[in-house]
């Protein structure tokens, strides 16, 4: 098939693709597509530093709370500011990926779990650091969060309001879907790209042998920089959306717990495929929204609920876990062996 | 006299408080064949580290082609002539053969970057034969061959090779020397480390014994070889 058609296809498939959905699972899940978008871009951002560049980041979800935090300030009542979206996503991009290298520099002389404890460790810290910032200057309102956050909004027209078109209605999830689904699909074609250059394959090498990278002439400081600031800028933009789609911010939502979860998307899809890390983004996406199901499903089949639908979701989730690994140690979506 | 390739001037290196180099003063001119040899420990692979800018100096000083590079980084060292075929082969184990290959050439950007992967397959036929293979599931004989065809395609002047005979078979580190002869045959400067003393010393016509850290014995590797000291201890005579 020839490259545009492709795209008209990829087009046309992201265009229905919320009808589809709410046609087939209800409206709900059309929130949890866009959402499993958003971990799509997070994730695919975390398989630059992990899955490229082969450096363990335990703290990656502090470049999501930076992101999250920077469209809460600049779009809350908190300070009365009211940004719009093109000066944020930016903004975020920049203010994230300053914060990846600002983490990289003094790490990259670490290697594996050491690196990966240092890096835990600033995770916390910027945790730490928005749940007291509420003295002696309120800036990020400590444990209680940021309320009231601006919607998304594009060149005016918002997403939370219900778009009209002709005759068609097309609900504000819709709308959130399709920019999220969008820009994680930028995302991917952009790691594509980056995987595909000079830089990738600096990664590549850095990952399998730093010392042979070396001698093979690669600034291996220089690229291990890169990769955290680049992680991370994707990391920002995806905190930003979130801040948008949520409307609300607190510190809770970027504990270490969050960190691993995005690890999680990238193993077990499958380290460093641009493809595989999205499916596994989308699994642990949904996944825990379709085992919801399992409180109902007890009472039709025993009669009662017997065991709490939510301590059930993690043990079968924990147990998914255990037997991919066990079965797929590469990932459900490996790039091809060769 | 045009300078020394490399010119090692007492050069000290330590981990932590061990000092690993006691002041290694030593001198290669173009075109020359070195053999480093001694015992585990003997610092031989730290002095080819330390050469290669992958640890850094505490004192001393590193010279190529009478530059002083005792400072420079690692990554610098390449684009100026000098190429590393590190311990353990250090090959890129994901990425295909080709992809190690040119890998090698990261540095370049010239039209001669295919004629010397051709040269490169030419030397080592196997390597061609498994071109797309990834490099992690080559034995180890190839996966040698890989390193050196990997260090060449960056064009050194000097080679630094540390332990090529490593875990081979007899067979194949035969086979690896025989290269070796080729490329020294090619105006290639050698630096090579060496458990195997007497493939070492016949392949290269001068040779420096290393002892706890500093220069115990050097010269012809021809007369070294008949030297009793050398005959007893590396030899095994």
């Amino acid at each position: 098939m020839p490259k545009r058609w492709q795209l008209v296809a990829v087009g046309v498939g992201l265009l229905a693709l919320p009808w589809l959905v709410d046609a087939g699972l209800g409206v709900a899940w059309v929130r949890i597509v866009g959402f499993a978008a958003l971990y799509a871009m997070l994730a695919l951002g975390l398989n630059i530093v992990v899955g490229y560049a082969g450096l363990l980041d335990l703290g990656y979800i502090a470049f999501f709370a930076v992101g999250a935090y920077l469209y809460a300030l600049t779009g809350s009542p908190q300070f009365g500011l009211h940004w719009p979206l093109w000066a944020t996503l930016p903004l975020a991009a920049l203010l994230a990926g300053g914060a990846g290298a600002l983490l990289g520099a003094p790490t990259l002389r670490l290697r594996g779990d050491y690196l990966a404890i240092v890096t835990l460790g600033f995770g916390e810290i910027i945790r730490i650091f928005l749940n007291n910032l509420n003295t002696p200057v309120n800036v990020t309102n400590g444990p209680q969060g940021i309320n009231q956050i601006d919607a998304l909004s594009l060149g005016g027209f918002s997403l939370a309001q219900p778009f009209q078109l002709g005759g068609l209605t097309v609900p504000p999830a819709y709308l959130v879907c399709y920019l999220f689904t969008g820009l994680a699909l930028l995302v991917a074609l952009a790691s594509l790209r980056l995987e595909d250059s000079r830089i990738g394959r600096a990664w590549q090498a850095i990952r399998e042998d730093p010392l042979a990278a070396a001698a093979c002439g690669i600034d291996v400081k220089r690229y291990k920089l890169l990769a955290f600031a680049l992680g991370a800028s994707f990391g920002g933009v995806a905190g930003a959306l979130f801040a948008g789609v949520q409307g609300f911010v607190s510190p809770e939502s970027f504990s270490l717990t969050e960190s691993i979860m995005v690890l999680c998307m990238i193993v077990l899809g499958g380290m460093g495929h641009v493809w595989g890390v999205a499916l596994g983004a989308l699994i642990l996406t949904a996944l825990p929204e379709a085992l919801r199901a399992l409180g109902p499903l007890q009472k039709s089949l025993l009669g009662q609920v017997w065991v709490d639908p939510s301590d059930l979701r993690m043990l079968v989730f924990g147990l998914a876990l255990i037997g991919m690994m066990l079965l797929r140690p590469h990932g459900l979506w490996p790039r091809s062996a060769q | 006299m045009s300078p020394p390739l490399l010119e090692l001037t007492d050069l000290r290196v330590a981990y932590g408080r061990i000092e690993a180099l006691r002041g290694v003063s030593l001198s290669l001119r173009v075109g020359e064949r070195l053999a480093l040899i001694g015992a585990n420990g003997a610092g031989k692979t730290t002095l080819l580290k330390a050469v290669a800018g992958l640890l850094p100096v505490l004192d001393g000083r590193v010279q190529l082609q009478g530059a002083d590079v005792t400072t420079q980084a690692a990554h610098r060292r390449l684009p100026q002539g000098m190429a590393l075929v590190p311990e353990g082969r250090g090959i890129f184990a994901d990425l295909t053969v080709h992809e190690n290959l040119l890998m090698g050439a990261y540095c370049r950007d010239d039209d001669a970057i295919d004629s010397d992967l051709d040269s490169q397959y030419r030397r080592f036929p196997r390597l061609a034969e498994r071109r797309e293979q990834a490099a992690g599931t080559l034995s180890g004989g190839e996966q040698q061959m890989l390193a050196i065809g990997r260090a060449l395609m960056g064009r050194p002047r000097l080679l630094l090779l540390d332990e090529p005979s490593m875990g081979l078979a007899p067979i194949m580190v035969e086979r690896i020397f025989a290269v070796l002869r080729e490329v020294c045959a090619d105006g290639v400067t050698l630096l090579l480390v060496e458990q195997n003393a007497r493939l070492a010393m016949q392949l290269c016509e001068r040779t420096v014994v290393l002892e706890h850290g500093a220069v115990s014995l050097q010269g012809d590797s021809a007369e070294l070889a008949r030297d009793p000291r050398v005959m007893a201890a590396y030899l095994g005579q």
